[in-house]
């Protein structure tokens, strides 16, 4: 492939050379590819573009700020609290400020921060503000037990499907987000939540318009 | 001597092929074809045999008879439960997958982006051997008929033979 051409006098183009499979050899074979080189190299690159994703995917973490992730959440019966409507969809309570506890009943930090969150609850829900729990992993049995335990009366619902978790990027419960009135995330807590702690965050949310 | 080749591969691979089909057709069957138990007493193996199937989110890499966390306790539970209701394996599953997701099966389903896990490996072996035979045949035809090399009828063009000789040698 290396070897000189012939001089260059002669450069006549023939009418039915077939361009196109010149091209391809020239292409490929200039580069010192076969076709199998072509196809494992295409093959590698591939996994790396997969790999690549999962890790950045994994890497992800919950927000902080900026636009909450939407969802749709059908509530237990007998847990409505004040959202509304069932199933309902966060960006259906567009104009109020959103609470949004996951938990779960076999865990233990949560029924922490259960009678807390039910405290915050009764304070607020006459005030444009609406707590939403989603159950997340959890049989509904002891969902149930467990929210009749802590008398909470708040909108409250399983994560159906496990869909919701992974849209916030949750490393585990509880967990819990206040959305401000535009949809956004304004306060992230990766641990139990206090009275004193959510009501700060829901009072500076409030006086916002 | 080149048409045996082919279809000895040929042969290789329709074997292959069908008994690949069996394995795939006897584990569907396994998962399905368990009578389920009707008795009361529902035993921990009971449990385990359909817990190890499944992996819960809360266990990311273990399966659900072997994870100690309250949650797969509770699963586990919910499992005995519907079992002793008389509720079949499949139906177990089912209840789990529409509350939880696909992702708690340790198998996953056939349809949607998982499907490629069952067709690519099939596509992968029928490509292989029909590389392998190519590969083999063209061999073949090399070893046996590289002297009889029959030069293109010159084009009157120096470039295009020197491509089409490039060619044959790509």
């Amino acid at each position: 492939m290396s070897e000189s051409l012939p001089p260059e006098n002669t450069p006549k183009k023939s009418e039915q050379a077939p361009v196109g499979r010149y091209f391809l050899a020239g292409l490929f074979g200039g580069m010192g590819l076969s076709l199998g080189m072509l196809i494992a190299i295409g093959v590698i690159g591939l996994f790396v573009v997969i790999l690549a994703l999962g890790l950045f995917r994994a890497n992800q973490t919950q927000p902080t700020s900026g636009p909450a992730p939407d969802f749709e959440l059908t509530l237990f019966d007998g847990y409505p609290g004040n959202a509304g409507q069932t199933p309902i969809k966060l960006s259906d309570l567009k104009g109020k400020v959103v609470v949004l506890n996951f938990w779960a009943s076999w865990c233990v930090p949560c029924a922490q921060e259960a009678a807390d969150l039910q405290a915050t609850y009764a304070k607020y829900k006459d005030k444009g503000v609406v707590f939403l729990g989603v159950d997340w992993t959890d049989i509904e049995g002891d969902a149930r037990n467990y929210l009749k335990r802590f008398g909470i009366t708040y909108a409250n619902g399983p994560d159906l499907g496990t869909k919701i978790g992974p849209r916030y990027h949750i490393s585990g419960v509880p967990e819990t987000y206040v959305i401000d009135r535009d949809g956004n995330v304004q306060f992230t807590k990766i641990s139990p939540v206090t009275v004193a702690e959510l009501s700060g965050v829901l009072d500076r949310l409030l006086q916002q318009k | 001597m080149m048409k045996r080749t082919f279809k000895i591969a040929l042969f290789v691979f329709w074997v292959v092929a069908v008994l690949l089909l069996i394995a795939l057709t006897s584990v569907a069957l396994a998962q399905t074809g368990t009578p389920p138990p009707t008795k009361q007493d529902v035993t921990a193996d009971d449990v385990n045999r359909i817990a190890k199937q499944m992996y819960c989110p809360v266990c990311e890499n273990e399966p659900l008879d072997a994870c100690r966390t309250a949650a797969c306790q509770q699963w586990r539970a919910q499992i005995g439960q519907m079992l002793s209701e008389g509720q079949s394996e499949q139906q177990i599953k089912d209840y789990f997958v529409a509350r939880y997701g696909a992702r708690v099966l340790a198998q996953p389903p056939a349809q949607g982006i998982s499907l490629l896990l069952y067709v690519l490996p099939i596509v992968g072996l029928i490509v292989g051997v029909i590389f392998l035979v190519w590969l083999l045949r063209r061999l073949r035809a090399r070893g046996t008929a590289a002297p009889v090399a029959t030069p293109a009828p010159p084009s009157g063009d120096e470039y295009i033979d020197r491509v089409e000789q490039d060619l044959k040698n790509f």
